[in-house]
């Protein structure tokens, strides 16, 4: 008996050092950060005639796949060069630029672009700049789609129209002024900056802002960010997380510099107050900002011509604190590559970085990241991330001014990430400026259980653009829970996410034409006051389940008076008083039960 | 709307219908088998069933035109000539639905009258003419969502009323009448007029006591 215990107890140790090697090859394996450049496979390196500077990934044509658009400058002397857009067919993709509408073959070519939703349909429109150098014009472009990918040039609602060439380089779009459209900004609103000298020129109000004016047409706007000097990436994100969009502007001759908005849609510049230097002459190409230490708010990379300075955010200061030296990059992107919750790096042209959970990067040796050909890369520029294969991971596309642009497939096959497409508090998608904060499972708020802290945001860095789905690493062991805090400052929260999932999460709008009237109910000896409250649905709020319709107390206190189902688009309120006034408020209440933002109606 | 009042209204026409033949029957046998010897006779009772039709238009959009109604009379001649006087009273009853939400509720309306006829023989013919003060007790019903169980009152009003007997027999006849009654009231600050138009047929017998 006592020897039978002690062979059991034997092969038990066996079999326990075996689970432990298997559990501890599990978690190696799924750390590794591993690409596989697929550029051949998928067809998708450009021309010969190369001239790539940036990256967008997209889904133009809503079909559930991303497509790439991707801004070329000419180069090897070929002229008139257009920008390219890649439709993703599954195993293949074709250019169609041009029977798109998108091939925006002006002047030099295109430096920023930006995909972003103007009108709140529910597709992406294109905000596309144009390079001056001797030809003209050289004027900027806005597209708008028409829901299958195919876009109508409506640059012709821009007031005034364009006069000026520009040079443009880096451009953002966000809601600048809060008015629940998105803005769109552009810099180098000149003809010739004399980019090459380093001397900053004297400053110079720019119209470089088209406020949107909601009803399709746009505003040419001085928002207080003058020309001082030639500009390269421009990045449109929260950065002093006080609930509105500043922008960032990578400077080649000046110094880099932030510029804080006023609440307003108004910017002043603070990029010395915040930490960034002052220095001249040095040539930044890109900042990206992400939350690189899980902390919640956002710290920056500024791509330098020597290398990467790495900031972190100090509640108001940046600190510098790393510096990876690259020579020659263009941009980085920060993504969770090996789904460990937090942000890795990778630099265009170069090799990945990983992250070792408070910030501090090392690379992964190419022999083993499969990034040789990243290395070997002829003139990097922009590149971005996008999911193209819809395996949950985070892949790269890579412009090439000189060579081949790639395609870097992500290799890790695991379950351990969540995606989240927004739909914003408008209606449109993209959702820029919809920050999104994963936590444990249980642990909502609680700052030392936050898994990763995003902020969608458009063109950024030098000439990227990542995909609008927001991508997070999740181990799968865990469940998590999410904060959704819209750019109106509205919160939602949603729990228990599973990963290794897709959801689209949608901020609920107010019903429409909410309105109510008195109507008298008659029996022969009896007669009734009531108010016949009607409403219709909001297109753009997706699976609503019930209404709640609410009395307002003189002290604006709520009282729930009913629930009625989702089909239901009037409602009885019984034996009023004639003569008395009241005051209704009515939600709409979605499949995970999150209420909705009120429509209101009074009834005399 | 049209349409249900009126398959309504035929569907209360069949009842009544069938219920006067029964009747009809009935007062035809009893003339028969109870008949006195020709003579003038002071006292008559009878049935009478018709239609009333409410001038409210309240009652018009919830009840519809008119409302069947059931009822009996006595009457006795008074030493006065060609001059009768009598009690009737009336019984009407019927679903409708309020206006707006359209709820069924039930309306009972019974009246009790006091009435003098004038009245001249033409042979078998008896046409008479006079007024009368009626008391009308109402009940409303109403369902379980309406702020209210029911409402109930009465009222008083007045009539004139004209018509002619057709006698089958000397204790036996025939009658058809037209009714224009005057009543309003209010009830809970609703304003109800209960006043209308009111035709209806009804079966006499005479006797002496």
């Amino acid at each position: 008996m006592h020897t039978e215990s002690i062979i059991i107890f034997s092969r038990l140790k066996k079999f326990g050092f075996f689970l432990f090697f298997l559990t501890f090859l599990t978690i190696i394996t799924y750390a590794e950060i591993h690409f596989t450049n697929v550029s051949e496979t998928f067809g998708i390196r450009g021309y010969d005639y190369f001239g790539g500077h940036g990256v967008c990934w997209i889904d133009v044509n809503g079909d559930g796949k991303l497509d790439i658009y991707i801004k070329n400058v000419a180069a090897q002397g070929v002229p008139d060069v257009g920008n390219i857009l890649y439709i993703n067919y599954g195993n293949y993709f074709i250019d169609e630029a041009l029977e798109r509408g998108v091939s925006d073959r002006y002047a030099v070519g295109t430096h920023g672009a930006v995909f972003c939703d103007l009108d709140n349909d529910r597709d992406f429109d294109l905000f596309s700049t144009t390079t001056y150098y001797i030809t003209s014009p050289a004027y900027n472009h806005i597209y708008q789609n028409d829901g299958d990918g195919y876009f109508q040039d409506i640059t012709n609602t821009i007031s005034p129209s364009q006069e000026i060439d520009t040079t443009s380089r880096g451009v953002a779009a966000s809601d600048f002024d809060g008015d629940g459209d998105i803005d769109l900004y552009f810099s180098n609103a000149l003809p010739d900056p004399h980019y090459h000298d380093p001397t900053p020129y004297p400053k110079e109000k720019l119209e470089n802002f088209y406020i949107n004016n909601g009803n399709g047409t746009f505003t040419s706007m001085y928002l207080g960010i003058d020309g001082t000097s030639f500009v390269q990436g421009v990045t449109a994100i929260d950065i002093d997380g006080d609930g509105d969009i500043d922008i960032a502007e990578a400077k080649w001759s000046g110094p880099s510099t932030i510029y804080l908005n006023d609440g307003t849609g108004h910017f002043f510049d603070s990029g010395r107050d915040m930490g960034l230097p002052s220095t001249l002459n040095i040539i930044d190409s890109g900042m990206t900002f992400a939350d690189i230490d899980n902390d919640g708010d956002l710290d920056l990379a500024i791509i330098g011509k020597y290398g990467v300075s790495l900031y972190k955010n100090t509640g108001w200061f940046l600190n510098r604190y790393q510096i990876i030296t690259t020579a020659g990059t263009f941009h980085v992107c920060f993504g969770d590559f090996d789904h460990d919750t937090d942000l890795d790096i990778f630099v265009s042209g170069g090799n990945v970085y990983k992250n070792n959970g408070q910030g501090i990067f090392s690379p992964v040796l190419s022999a083993d990241s499969g990034l040789e050909a990243s290395l070997y890369s002829k003139d990097p520029r922009g590149s971005a991330l996008g999911d193209f294969d819809n395996d949950g991971d985070l892949d790269v596309y890579l412009t090439d001014k000189k060579g081949y642009n790639l395609l870097l497939r992500n290799d890790i096959d695991d379950s351990n990430w969540i995606q989240i497409d927004v739909l914003d508090y408008t209606g449109g998608i993209g959702a820029l400026g919809t920050k999104l904060d994963l936590y444990l499972a249980g642990h909502l708020g609680q700052p030392e259980f936050l898994k990763g802290h995003r902020e969608i945001h458009g063109e950024y860095g030098y000439l990227g653009q990542d995909m609008p789905t927001v991508h997070f690493g999740a181990p799968a062991t865990s469940q998590y829970d999410l904060k959704v805090t819209y750019l109106n400052g509205e919160e939602r929260t949603f729990t228990n996410i599973t990963p290794g999932q897709k959801i689209q999460i949608s901020y609920i709008l107010p019903p429409l034409y909410f309105a109510g009237s008195k109507k008298t109910n008659k029996a022969l000896f009896y007669h009734e006051t009531v108010i016949l409250l009607t409403w219709a649905q909001n297109p753009s709020s997706n699976n609503i389940q019930k209404y709640r319709i609410y009395t307002l107390q003189n002290n604006g206190d709520k009282i729930l008076l009913d629930a009625v189902s989702a089909n239901s688009f009037d409602y009885i309120v019984r034996n009023v008083q004639k003569d008395e006034l009241y005051r209704f408020a009515l939600t709409a209440v979605d499949q995970n039960n999150i209420e909705g933002v009120a429509a209101y109606t009074t009834v005399k | 709307m049209l349409i249900e009042s009126r398959s309504l209204q035929k569907a209360k026409v069949k009842n009544l219908k069938k219920y006067l033949s029964l009747l009809l029957l009935f007062f035809y046998l009893a003339g028969i088998v109870f008949a006195q010897p020709e003579e003038e006779k002071n006292f008559a009772v009878g049935i009478l069933s018709g239609f009333y039709f409410m001038q409210d238009n309240v009652f018009q959009e919830t009840y519809g035109k008119s409302l069947p109604f059931f009822g009996g009379e006595c009457y006795f001649k008074l030493p006065l000539k060609n001059i009768e006087a009598g009690l009737n009273f009336k019984h009407m009853r019927d679903k409708g639905k309020t206006t707006f939400i359209g709820e069924e509720i039930n309306l009972a309306i019974t009246s009790i009258s006091l009435s003098f006829r004038y009245f001249i023989n033409f042979n078998k013919f008896t046409p008479f003419l006079g007024p009368g003060i009626d008391c009308i007790f109402y009940k409303e019903k109403y369902p379980d969502a309406f702020p209210v169980e029911s409402m109930k009152g009465s009222s008083f009003g007045f009539h004139i009323q004209a018509g002619c007997y057709y006698h089958i027999n000397h204790a036996i006849a025939v009658k058809a009448f037209f009714k224009h009654n005057i009543s309003k009231t209010e009830n809970n600050s609703v304003k109800v007029t209960l006043g209308g138009a009111e035709l209806g047929i009804g079966f006499i017998y005479y006797f002496n006591l």
